[in-house]
């Protein structure tokens, strides 16, 4: 009892009523009160019994959906929601990621990592839903030009990545080939172009102010155009263009060659693109002799170190060196 | 086991049963209550169990009622009053075993050990053990005489105790309706503990009950439970009494008694008439009459009589600072008057002053509001004393008892 905890010497319940009197409590119907009491005794367990099963039967209805659910991510095979902003499909990401009809099972994080790596893909977010549902979202980058990788062709992104052409079919062919770059291995097993900052830069300006341009040329050289950043005054640190030889008129002298500077090739772009230029070229080869090629470079007018512009000369291929400058 | 924290206070007696539902924690609140007249017992005597389990089964089940339909209660409390009941004074002794007669903590032990260790006679069972004080070698030592020195170490101590069969014949109606007796409270312990002031001037207080069977008294000499009784006298005697005496039958009698009782005669009272079928005291030609002055005599005589009974019990020579008056009799006009005459001292007609129960402030309610004011003291010192006990302490206890 209370007080034998108090004072371990005193058993305080020695002769006490609870030690002496045996209580047994049970519910009688002896009198109309323990009657009536029982009878809502026996409809509230009945009740609550009702109401337990039923809370037990729901549960167990919820714990079986949500694990026929859950095992599902284990047992039915993968399969796939793709939202991407490009031309890549569920076809390619299967075949890229492995993922056959009957993959049950895969990494998420190695997804997106090989998804990475493919360079057409700048971004991936992958996450699993429910029914063993892959939810893949891809940023994927934007073609600028081509370039030759042994036997086969690659697309240059605008940020100088490279991925195959297979999966850029849609500007296959008319984007113009980089030649004389060098490929170097980037960061998560994509190859990228050495050094391409001024060519980027190039193909940029050109992509999206002169576009007219951009689809009559061939190939773009980088032959000389250093890999490092360009310090300092470098006229010869150049681009050369090859414009495509059905893209001229059969009337006029074929142009082999546009060689534009690396540092100033905006202004030599702007002086090509202007409407002189045009008149001023077929000007000039109305007069000249049609059976020569000639090339179109842009000199920097070094006479006034205050006021540097650019000009253009159309020299003939055939008298590189001791050509006649117009 | 875990305490419900819900429980029935249950007061049986003569007359009324008295049922709160009360909540202990997180403070003591009533939440539901009945009053139902009593059947089956008379002056705390059981005459007919069956009637008697009916009646009180009632009162649970609509004080259950008035609850609400979701609370359950399993436990519950019962009053014990009645002449069943006996109360005596133990003491325990011990000598003080240091050679520099410095009492020390085992002296002490020892004493209440020895206290404890005292049987009641066979077929009773002791309800309550009341602390009173230590005394050293025949001198007041206090709560603790610990360094005090002396010879001889007494620990008394006041034992109620009760008739087992008349106990167990009352557990047993709570335990037919489905609640466990947690606790049995002496009826004049809980209606002092209903009224009690908490001043010092009232230390030396007469507590009576006066109910409608028998009239319970507690008498407190500095603060301590000095004694306890049963007066087999009550508020059904007075009644009884005058329907002997005026020849008229009971339920006129109480009529009479409640309407126009006083227990202190007044000049006027003996040209006084009062007619039987009067209900606002107006006299008609053809009724029965009964005299006003013959009225108060009787119900004078014997209100002197239950305070006489009660003076004897407690002895003459007692100092009393304060007689307290409770209980469903006590509101009986004169009474106090009778009660200061009696016992000589400052009589007060007291009511339960518990905050709990504003509801409840009527003298008739003292015990069953004094019940739930122990019972909550009682679990709040269970609580104290067991979140007290840390590991290292039961640990200790461990040792200590092998």
């Amino acid at each position: 009892m209370f007080f034998k905890n108090k004072e371990s010497r005193i058993d305080a319940s020695v002769g006490e009523w609870r030690t002496v009197i045996q209580q047994h409590v049970r519910l009688g119907s002896e009198t109309k009160s323990s009657k009536e009491r029982r009878r809502k005794n026996f409809v509230r367990a009945f009740l609550m019994c009702t109401i337990s099963v039923a809370a037990v039967v729901l549960l167990a209805f919820v714990g079986a959906k949500m694990t026929g659910d859950m095992g599902g991510d284990e047992m039915s095979p993968i399969k796939i929601e793709l939202k991407t902003d490009g031309l890549l499909d569920e076809h390619w990401l299967r075949s890229w990621a492995g993922i056959s009809s009957g993959t049950r099972d895969i990494s998420i994080i190695n997804l997106r990592k090989k998804l990475e790596s493919y360079g057409q893909v700048k971004q991936a977010d992958v996450y699993r839903g429910r029914g063993n549902t892959l939810f893949v979202t891809l940023r994927e980058r934007t073609a600028a030009a081509r370039i030759r990788d042994g036997d086969s062709i690659k697309i240059v992104a605008s940020d100088g990545v490279l991925f195959p052409a297979a999966t850029f079919v849609i500007a296959q062919n008319k984007l113009p080939f980089i030649t004389d770059a060098k490929i170097v291995s980037a960061d998560g097993g994509c190859e990228q172009i050495d050094g391409a900052d001024a060519l980027l830069r190039f193909l940029a300006v050109v992509r999206h102010d002169y576009p007219q341009f951009f689809l009559e040329w061939e190939s773009i050289s980088v032959k000389d155009l250093p890999s490092g950043e360009i310090t300092g005054d470098a006229p010869w640190a150049v681009i050369r263009v090859t414009p495509l030889a059905e893209a001229q008129n059969p009337g006029f002298p074929k142009i082999e060659s546009i060689v534009f500077t690396a540092q100033h090739f905006e202004q030599e772009l702007a002086i090509l693109g202007s409407a002189d230029t045009q008149a001023k070229i077929e000007h000039y080869f109305a007069e000249s002799n049609r059976n020569r090629g000639y090339k179109i470079v842009f000199l920097t007018n070094r006479k006034n170190a205050h006021r540097t512009f650019q000009e253009m000369h159309i020299i003939p291929v055939n008298d590189a060196g001791t050509s006649r400058r117009r | 086991m875990a305490k419900e924290n819900i429980a029935a206070i249950v007061d049986i007696g003569s007359a009324e049963t008295k049922v709160l539902i009360v909540e202990l924690f997180p403070r003591l609140n009533i939440i539901g209550s009945c009053v139902g007249t009593t059947r089956g017992m008379r002056k705390c005597e059981i005459l007919d169990m069956n009637e008697l389990k009916e009646s009180v089964h009632a009162a649970i089940h609509d004080a259950e009622e008035s609850a609400g339909t979701n609370v359950k209660v399993h436990c519950a409390c019962i009053s014990l009053s009645g002449m069943d009941l006996n109360g005596s004074q133990v003491t325990g002794l011990t000598s003080v075993k240091s050679d520099s007669s410095v009492v020390c903590a085992d002296d002490i032990a020892t004493a209440r050990s020895d206290a404890y260790a005292r049987r009641v006679p066979a077929g009773r069972t002791i309800v309550h053990r009341l602390r009173q004080t230590f005394l050293l070698d025949s001198r007041v030592a206090g709560d603790n005489p610990e360094g005090r020195i002396g010879h001889e170490l007494a620990y008394k101590m006041w034992v109620v105790d009760s008739d087992i069969a008349y106990l167990s014949e009352l557990i047993q109606i709570p335990n037919q309706y489905g609640m466990r007796v947690e606790e049995v409270f002496l009826s004049s312990l809980a209606s002092a503990s209903a009224v009690e002031t908490g001043s010092a001037v009232d230390n030396n207080r007469l507590v009576i009950d006066i109910g409608a069977g028998t009239s319970d008294y507690i008498l407190y000499q500095d603060g301590i439970v000095q004694k306890t009784g049963v007066i087999p006298v009550g508020g059904v005697h007075i009644t009884n009494d005058l329907a002997s005496a005026l020849r008229i039958n009971d339920a006129d009698a109480e009529r009479m008694k409640i309407k126009y009782g006083n227990a202190v005669l007044h000049d006027e009272d003996v040209f006084g008439e009062i007619d039987l079928d009067s209900v606002d005291g107006e006299l008609s030609d053809f009724s029965p009459r009964v005299s006003k002055f013959k009225l108060n005599y009787v119900i004078a005589l014997r209100v002197r009589e239950i305070f006489e009974l009660i003076r004897k019990d407690i002895g003459d020579g007692t100092s009393l600072s304060s007689v307290f008056v409770t209980g469903g009799t006590a509101q009986l006009p004169g009474l106090i008057d009778v009660a200061g005459e009696i016992f000589d001292s400052e009589a007060r007609l007291v009511e339960p002053t518990c905050s709990f129960a504003c509801k409840f402030s009527e003298p008739r309610y003292s015990t069953v509001v004094g019940m739930a004011n122990l019972l909550f003291r009682r679990r709040m010192a269970e609580r104290r004393y067991h979140a007290s006990r840390s590991l290292i302490t039961r640990i200790k206890n461990i040792f200590l008892s092998k």
